[in-house]
Parts: structure tokens; C-alpha cells; sequence
């Protein structure tokens, strides 16, 4: 018992808190600072012997994937919970306890208090300031008592609001939870894959249990007046037995969603291996030029007016045309790299190469990530904790209303915010100039 | 060098750095006389910042947000205008400091980062979450810098200035801090990870810049949560407020996928 209560005070200092948080700051600056997943050798070399060999002893080179960086976040969340929890009662207790004050002597100890004579009995004194609280939305609550020493008659007024801001350390605390749940669950059960295509390739995703081959149908590249692209959008078919065929179009920022899978366009690049075509001039036999910009897709069969054939081009030892002309005869010409072929040899045409055009390879990224509802839920509780924690303040007003003779009331009263005690103190002169009208 | 954005953003740099030397000339010299002076240019000076921003985005079709020209034209003015709304009353050096701030932002911008408006804006920045997370992380940091700046005042007067005088810097830190906190955890954490789900498939990557607003909010966590479980004041406190402000420095100025500048 003894050790699980150390144990669990451990876990619920502040300073341990504070420690681990600073400890994971820098932690994590030096993985900013220190790139990332290189090889071993390349850290010696940049940083020298010794400090090489810190760096990979202490795990530097790969600091967010590592076994002790996951375990300090688990720790530091299940800490800030933990200590989250511990407060939460006496938290519940300070937003929702109403608390009446009899004794005068409590007042002076609160950072804002005051005292006026009202003249109005005590029935319709209480009225006032229960009507004053209530039109600045304080939740007011009044009970009938003694003061403590003489036994005299009086009443209690508490006023509240906001009590909400206690809980905003909790909800704060809550969302790390979500967060480290939603990313376990995500890293654990889901699936992330990278798939890059050109187009008229396909590949196949697991949907539902099925599966569904995606096949890569269009991919448009927009540029602006400046040569720069300024857009591009992938269409893609879903070839699914049940289903049938379906289009879709992917954009960057705009993923698909497929059956529990989230389809994304991250970029595209060109691929040096195998070109989208050629670009090149066409002679006649007698070095006559016939096409000077003449393009010829890799195995797209166009047909080409002036050479009186359906063309297409391959990418074997050479790059090389097929020609299949209107009567059927097919011819294979190699499309020479040297100018000085042209009007060189002894068929009708030369091909002399301009310049290969590479195809693109669209990269597109598969996700399956079951804990997402955990991680949205942790980012909305975040962004409430933070909010409700900082920017609203639980403020009481305590007054204690003794009649006096001649039907009048002495009104004593003081009051206390947990946040933006200026606001509060401004608030409270308000209330106090308010009363004062009535004296 | 004549590209109207740039003139404006020096012509408004110039007018900020009048208004600092015509607030000290009314300190030192105690001439009252001068606060019109230095009102009017400070005014002059939003005005132009303002116009700067406006022209910028007419130049390049488009809200000011994509590079680092562009974010540093957005950030100073932002400082500004949250000096103006929340703390012009509070101390004028920190008003002075936090406008030479802006003065070294919008020169050093200019002249080192300056970039061509009509450069375009690549498909990927193409997502309403651009606004959302760009203006609410700048809005944040832009208390953070008020923040930083009242901390760094205090640091240097710690040992001369009376205690009345400390505690109204180290109240404006801690008023700058907690009024940031939640806009930049709203806006660089929170936005910055839902942008980052649509755009690359993931919440969060490891990627430099997001481990840098990583550690900025965990220093500012520190921060607050020292002072509101611990109470913590004084030299130590303004030394994390410091260490957060230049944290967020490096975070702007990380590149790794954030790479659009």
C-alpha cells in the first residue's frame, strides 16, 4: 500500500511533470536539429568520432522512432492524467459547491471585498443583489443564518459562474490520452503504404474484406503562365467484384474515401527509366525534312497522315519506331541519336531524336487508421482544454446581507476569480457601483 | 525594389521606427508634448503595414500566408495590431521594444526575404486550412513575442527596477502567454494536424518544424503550468517565456515539408 501510494505520488508531482515535459522539449529539439534516420556511418562522418558515437549510443539518429521516446510520451500522459485525476474531486468541489458565508471576518481576506449600507429592508436588499448577479449571468443561491459569535440574524448570498474553466486541466489532460490512444491504435492496426503509378498501371487495395484494383486512368498536370504547376488531379477506376467500375478523382488536400481506406495524392515525379515518348524530326531518303517536332507515345498507336502509318514507339537497347502502314506492312525503324543520319540509308524515312519525354509517376499514399475518431476527439478536447483552462474564469461573489435598524441593510461582501483577476475586479466595482445606487 | 508591397513595408518600418524614437524622447525628456507625435506615427505606421498586406495580396491574388515575405509582413502586423487592442496601455518600453521587433522583422524580411507576388501558390498550399492554421499560428506567436519582449525587459531591469514595475512586466508576460497559448495550440497544433491528415495522409510526421511547434507549446505548457500549479515568477519565468519566443523563431524559420518559401 505504502509503495503504491509513492508510487502514485511519483506520478502526480508537479515537478516530475515538469521534468518529463522538459526532458521530451529537448529530446525532441535535438531530433529537429539532429537529421534523421541516416545511415551510421554518415554521423561520424558530420559530426566527428566521439560526438558521432554519442549521438548513435544515445539514439539521437533516429529519436522519434525509438522504443524510449515512445515510452517517455506514454509516461508523460499517463502522468498528467493521473495528476488530472487527483485534483478532479477537489476540482468538482470548487465548481459546483455553494458556499455561504456568515462570518464577517472571512470577507477581508478575499483579494476584492467591499461594504455599503443599502436602504432597503433585508428582503428587498436580497432582491437586488440577487437580481444584479443574475443580469451579469452569475448562477445566484441565498440561504438564512446566524453569524457566528453574537447569534445575530442575517443572509447569505453566493454568486457564480463560469465554474466550467476548473475543469479545463482535465479536459486538457483527457485529450492526451485520446491522442496517445488514437496514435497506438493508428501505428498498431492501421496500414500506411506508398504506391507509385503511372498511368494505365494499377495496383490493389484490401476494401471491405475485397479486393479492389485501382488502376491509375488520367493524370493532369495544370501549369500557369510561368511554366509553374500551379494544379493537378489523378483519375483513378475502382475495379470491385460486387461494385463494378467506379471513377474518382483524387487532388491534393482532397483525399478519397474508399471503404475504410483513405486514398491520397502526394505528388508525382518524373521517372528517368521509361519515357512517356519521343520527340524527334522525320527526313525523307533524300534528307529532306517532313515533321521537325514530330512526338511518338510509348505504345500508343497514332496514325500519322504524312507517313501514311499508325506509329508507335518502344524503349528497347535503342529507342525504335513501328510503322504499320495502310496495307498492312509493318516496319521497325531505330530512332538515331546522331543528326548526321538524317538523309542517311536507304528505307523512305530517318528518325533522328530531339529529346525523350519522361513519363510521370504519380505517388499516392494508402491509409487505413482505425483510432482517427480517438485522435479528432483528442484534438477537439485539446483545443476546448486550452480554451476553457486560460480564457474563462471561475468567479464568486460572496454577500452578507445584516439588517440594520430603521429598514436598512449593511451589505458586506468580497469575491475571488481564478483567472483574469483584473476582468473580475473591474466586474466587481461594476456590481459594487450598481449597489451603491441603492444606498 | 519598386514593387509597391516592398515600399510599403519599409515607408511603414521607417514611420514605427519614429514613433520608438519620438516614446523615448517623451520619456526621457518627460514631454507629454510628444505623445501626439509618436500616436500619430505609430497610427501612420499600421496604416501603411496595413496597405503593404492589402497590396500584397492584390499583386498576388491571394490572402498574404504562403512564404516567409509574406508570413513576416503578416506576423509584425499582426503584432501590432494585438499590442494595440490589448497591452498600448501597459508599459511603454514594452511597447517600444515590441515595435523595434517589428522594425527588424519588416527590414530583415525585405531585404533578405523579399519574393517575387506573383509567384503562385503550389497545389498543396491550395486548402481552406491554409487561413485557419497560418493566421491562428501566427496570432499566437504574436503574443508570444509581446510576451517575450516584457520578459526580456524584466531580465534586464531585475536588479534596478522597483517591484511594482517587475510585477507588472512579469503580469503581462504571463497575460501575453495565457491569451496565446490556446490560439497557437488551436492554430499551429491542432489546424496544423488536421491540414497535415488531408494533405499527407498523417496527423503528425515528425517533420522538423512540427517537432519545433512541439517543443514551443511544451514550453509554454511549462511555462503555465509552473505558474498556475507552482506559482513561479520572476527571473525564471521570464527565462522560459524568452527561450519559448526564440523556440518559435527557429519554428517560422524550420523548413523539412513545410519547404514553400
Amino acid at each position: 500500500m505504502r509503495i503504491l501510494r509513492g508510487a502514485l505520488r511519483f506520478l502526480t508531482s508537479t515537478s516530475v511533470g515538469v521534468a518529463v515535459m522538459a526532458v521530451v522539449a529537448v529530446w525532441s529539439l535535438l531530433g529537429a536539429m539532429i537529421p534523421q534516420g541516416g545511415e551510421p556511418g554518415a554521423y561520424i562522418a558530420a559530426y566527428g568520432g566521439m560526438s558521432g558515437r554519442i549521438i548513435l549510443a544515445l539514439g539521437l539518429n533516429d529519436v522519434f522512432h525509438s522504443d524510449y521516446f515512445a515510452g517517455l510520451l506514454i509516461f508523460l500522459s499517463i502522468m498528467v492524467f493521473a495528476c488530472s485525476l487527483k485534483r478532479l474531486p477537489r476540482k468538482m468541489r470548487l465548481a459546483h459547491s455553494r458556499e455561504f458565508i456568515f462570518d464577517e471576518n472571512r470577507i477581508p481576506r478575499m483579494p476584492n471585498q467591499d461594504e455599503l449600507v443599502l436602504d432597503h429592508d433585508e428582503e428587498e436588499s436580497r432582491l437586488h443583489v440577487v437580481d444584479i448577479c443574475r443580469r451579469r449571468f452569475y448562477s445566484v443561491s441565498h440561504r438564512a443564518g446566524e453569524a457566528p459569535d453574537e447569534g445575530e440574524a442575517r443572509h447569505a448570498v453566493f454568486a457564480a459562474k463560469m465554474g466550467l474553466s476548473r475543469y479545463g486541466s482535465f479536459i486538457l489532460h483527457l485529450s492526451f490520452i485520446f491522442l496517445l490512444a488514437g496514435g497506438i491504435s493508428g501505428t498498431r492496426l492501421g496500414l500506411r503504404y506508398f504506391e507509385e503509378v503511372r498511368v494505365g498501371e494499377d495496383f490493389t487495395l484490401r476494401a471491405g474484406g475485397d479486393q479492389v484494383a485501382v488502376s491509375v486512368e488520367d493524370f493532369i498536370v495544370e501549369f500557369d503562365d510561368r511554366e509553374r504547376v500551379s494544379d493537378y488531379v489523378c483519375e483513378v477506376s475502382f475495379r470491385h467484384e460486387r461494385d463494378g467500375l467506379t471513377w474518382y478523382r483524387i487532388r491534393p488536400n482532397h483525399p478519397l474515401r474508399y471503404v475504410g481506406n483513405e486514398v491520397f495524392l502526394l505528388s508525382f515525379d518524373e521517372d528517368p527509366y521509361v519515357p512517356e515518348g519521343f520527340v524527334m524530326s522525320v527526313y525523307d531518303s533524300a534528307g529532306g525534312i517532313i515533321l521537325p517536332h514530330f512526338f511518338a507515345g510509348m505504345g500508343v498507336g497514332d496514325y500519322v497522315e504524312e507517313l501514311g502509318a499508325t506509329v508507335k514507339a518502344a524503349h528497347g537497347v535503342v529507342p525504335s519506331l513501328t510503322l504499320i502502314f495502310d496495307d498492312g506492312r509493318v516496319e521497325t525503324h531505330i530512332i538515331e541519336r546522331d543528326p548526321s543520319a538524317a538523309g542517311v540509308g536507304d528505307g523512305p524515312y530517318r528518325f533522328v531524336l530531339s529529346y525523350a519525354v519522361p513519363s510521370l509517376a504519380v505517388l499516392l499514399e494508402v491509409v487505413r487508421e482505425p483510432g482517427q475518431g480517438l485522435i479528432i476527439g483528442g484534438l477537439a478536447l485539446l483545443t476546448l482544454g486550452s480554451f476553457v483552462s486560460l480564457y474563462l474564469s471561475h468567479r464568486r461573489i460572496w454577500f452578507i446581507l445584516v439588517p440594520l435598524p430603521g429598514e436598512k441593510t449593511r451589505v458586506v461582501f468580497g469575491g475571488r476569480a481564478n483567472r483574469n483577476r483584473e476582468g473580475f475586479t473591474k466586474e466587481f466595482e461594476s456590481i459594487k457601483d450598481t449597489l451603491d445606487e441603492l444606498s | 525594389m519598386n514593387s509597391p508591397d516592398l515600399v510599403l513595408a519599409i515607408v511603414s518600418a521607417g514611420a514605427y521606427l519614429l514613433a520608438v524614437l519620438f516614446l523615448g524622447f517623451e520619456t526621457v525628456l518627460s514631454a507629454r508634448s510628444l505623445r501626439p507625435v509618436w500616436t500619430t506615427l505609430l497610427a501612420a505606421g499600421f496604416a501603411v503595414h496595413t496597405a503593404a498586406l492589402i497590396t500584397r495580396s492584390s499583386l498576388s491574388g491571394d490572402v498574404p500566408f504562403t512564404d516567409l515575405f509574406e508570413y513576416t509582413l503578416l506576423f509584425s502586423w499582426a503584432m501590432v495590431l494585438v499590442y494595440l487592442l490589448f497591452f498600448r496601455n501597459r508599459l511603454p518600453a514594452v511597447g517600444s521594444l515590441a515595435m523595434l521587433v517589428v522594425v527588424f522583422l519588416l527590414l530583415g524580411s525585405s531585404f533578405f526575404y523579399y519574393s517575387d507576388p506573383a509567384g503562385g501558390k503550389m497545389p498543396a498550399l491550395k486548402s481552406y486550412w491554409l487561413y485557419i492554421h497560418v493566421s491562428l499560428a501566427a496570432l499566437g506567436e504574436t503574443f508570444f513575442a509581446i510576451g517575450f519582449v516584457a520578459s526580456l525587459i524584466y531580465l534586464v531591469r531585475s536588479r534596478s527596477a522597483d517591484r511594482d514595475s517587475l510585477r507588472s512586466l512579469d503580469q503581462l508576460t504571463y497575460r501575453a502567454v495565457s491569451m496565446g497559448f490556446p490560439i497557437f495550440t488551436a492554430g499551429a497544433m491542432v489546424a496544423g494536424a488536421i491540414w497535415a491528415k488531408q494533405a499527407w495522409g498523417t496527423y503528425w510526421s515528425w517533420d522538423p518544424k512540427e517537432v519545433l511547434s512541439l517543443v514551443v507549446w511544451l514550453v509554454y505548457a511549462v511555462y503555465l503550468h509552473a505558474r498556475l500549479v507552482r506559482g513561479l515568477k520572476g527571473r525564471v519565468a521570464a527565462g522560459i517565456s524568452i527561450a519559448g519566443f526564440l523556440l518559435t523563431v527557429f519554428t517560422i524559420f524550420g523548413r523539412g515539408l513545410h519547404s514553400y518559401g
